[in-house]
């Protein structure tokens, strides 16, 4: 080994050492850096959720009328729902001895964006109710329309004794129809408003005078007080397109969303005798404004089937 | 000429020497269970996105808050909107090391401690878990671990008329098989 070779393997050797600490060095300072990057490179990997904006509404019903809210898949809402007479006074204990109308539903999510509804009204005519919602549009956090959109329809049979005879036996008679689009926005985690035009076909109604078709426009939103409990209001505005109409009598009801773990209680104050479109959008509520206000509340529970 | 090639050999061989192994999986399965006397639930993420990197031994979570599957809808929709509020805090983050001196490459099952940091509805802290490690003849890793986490430490507030129903301290399960990254 001459003298040159033995200089070259020394700076071989040192700079071999020399560099090691100095590798060494770069790796600590790697490390934090590393982390972020780890982070970076968790969040590239990650099956992304879906982006469906959520809890627009505490319920499938605003108050009264439906919301867009939906039954998810393989999901049973039960519903009681009920409406005491006015409020006015110890007499009757402000309504509560009498009840206007008790109505009970099912509602059961076929798929996400379906449910099927099955439902009865006590008073005024023993109405049977089938329906169908079907959600077609979704708000999105991000990157979609910035609404959403449901359809709902149902079908409902007056099953009550009709006078004189003839009357009783007009089975297509005893039939209505009724078509709601329902189109909701919810603005923040506290406020969200939705719109619903609703439209009631009758194929006989009580007398000439009154229409068989009715337009109306119901309007309504939330509020979240606390986390738990948000105010809401609902109004359904009847296009006057008959001489019968009184704007006092349209339904008006403003209310309570409470909910519970699973549940959710619906307490509100309305104009409204019945508690099924059919009849409430009808134009033939109460005057608010002349104190005749009733009492109500609902109760829902969700199964998982 | 030949000792300045082996130079830039033995550089090249350094390199490699410190690149480290990463493996990966996109389906761990996390599960957290509520009991009280009255009432118990549990939810299911099966899409939680994991790294870990043999060599360092660290270990990096990140799990979307709405991927957690309830048994109800309406749950699952409360847990989002009013407890987690995962519009504001989309996700839980956990990174952390294993302190044990284990060989990852070595076939066997290893009994673990893994220390780091939670990052759950805004809140950091550290926490300490045991966990179990197995490594496959596949070089494949599986990782489960059980741990507490209380909800009050986190800022998740329950409300008093739901006290009965959601316990203070949730039990979370951690199921992860990694892959080698390619």
């Amino acid at each position: 080994m001459n003298q040159k070779l033995l200089k070259k393997s020394f700076v071989f050797i040192f700079s071999l050492t020399s560099l090691i600490p100095l590798t060494g060095a770069a790796q600590a300072q790697e490390t934090e850096q590393k982390e972020d990057d780890l982070f970076d490179e968790l969040d590239a990997i990650t099956t992304k959720e879906n982006t469906d904006v959520i809890a627009t509404f505490k319920s499938t019903r605003l108050l009264l009328g439906q919301s867009t809210e939906r039954v998810r898949n393989e999901q049973l809402h039960f519903r009681i729902s009920h409406v005491f007479s006015k409020i006015k006074g110890i007499d009757n204990f402000f309504g509560l001895d009498n009840l206007n109308n008790m109505h009970i539903s099912f509602e059961y999510g076929l798929t996400d964006y379906i449910q099927l509804g099955l439902s009865r009204s006590n008073k005024p005519d023993k109405t049977y109710s089938t329906s169908a919602k079907l959600s077609l549009i979704r708000q999105k956090t991000k990157d979609g329309l910035p609404f959403s959109l449901s359809y709902f329809g149902n079908i409902d049979y007056k099953s009550r004794r009709y006078v004189p005879e003839e009357r009783n036996n007009n089975f297509i008679g005893r039939i209505d129809y009724i078509h709601q689009v329902l189109i909701s926005r919810k603005f923040n985690n506290k406020l969200s408003l939705q719109i619903s035009p609703t439209y009631v076909h009758r194929n006989l109604t009580d007398t000439k005078d009154d229409p068989n078709n009715i337009y109306s426009l119901g309007i309504g939103g939330r509020y979240m007080v606390t986390r738990s409990t948000s105010l809401n209001l609902e109004y359904f505005y009847t296009i006057p397109t008959f001489d019968t109409h009184t704007i006092n009598n349209d339904a008006l009801t403003i209310g309570f969303d409470i909910e519970t773990g699973g549940h959710v209680f619906q307490l509100y104050f309305t104009n409204a005798f019945a508690l099924h479109p059919g009849k409430f959008a009808l134009n033939q509520n109460g005057n608010f404004f002349d104190r005749d206000i009733n009492f109500g509340f609902s109760i829902l529970r969700e199964f998982n089937l | 000429m030949k000792k300045k090639l082996l130079f830039i050999i033995s550089l090249v061989l350094l390199h490699f020497v410190h690149a480290q192994e990463k493996l990966i999986t996109r389906t761990a399965k996390v599960t957290f269970e509520s009991k009280t006397d009255t009432e118990a639930f549990s939810a299911k993420n099966t899409q939680v996105a994991s790294i870990l990197i043999s060599d360092t031994k660290t270990i990096a979570f990140n799990a979307l808050l709405k991927s957690f599957r309830f048994e109800k809808a309406l749950m699952e929709e409360h847990f989002n909107e009013k407890y987690v509020n995962s519009e504001t805090y989309p996700s839980a983050k956990f990174k952390g090391r294993i302190i044990e001196n284990i060989d990852l490459n070595k076939v066997g099952m290893y009994d673990v401690s893994i220390q780091g940091k939670m990052n759950f509805h805004g809140v950091e802290q550290s926490i300490k878990t045991v966990a179990k490690v197995i490594v496959n003849d596949d070089h494949t890793i599986n990782i489960t671990s059980n741990f507490k986490m209380n909800l009050d430490t986190y800022q998740i507030r329950i409300p008093a008329i739901v006290k009965e129903k959601i316990s203070e301290d949730i039990v979370v399960t951690v199921n992860a098989h990694y892959k080698k990254s390619k």
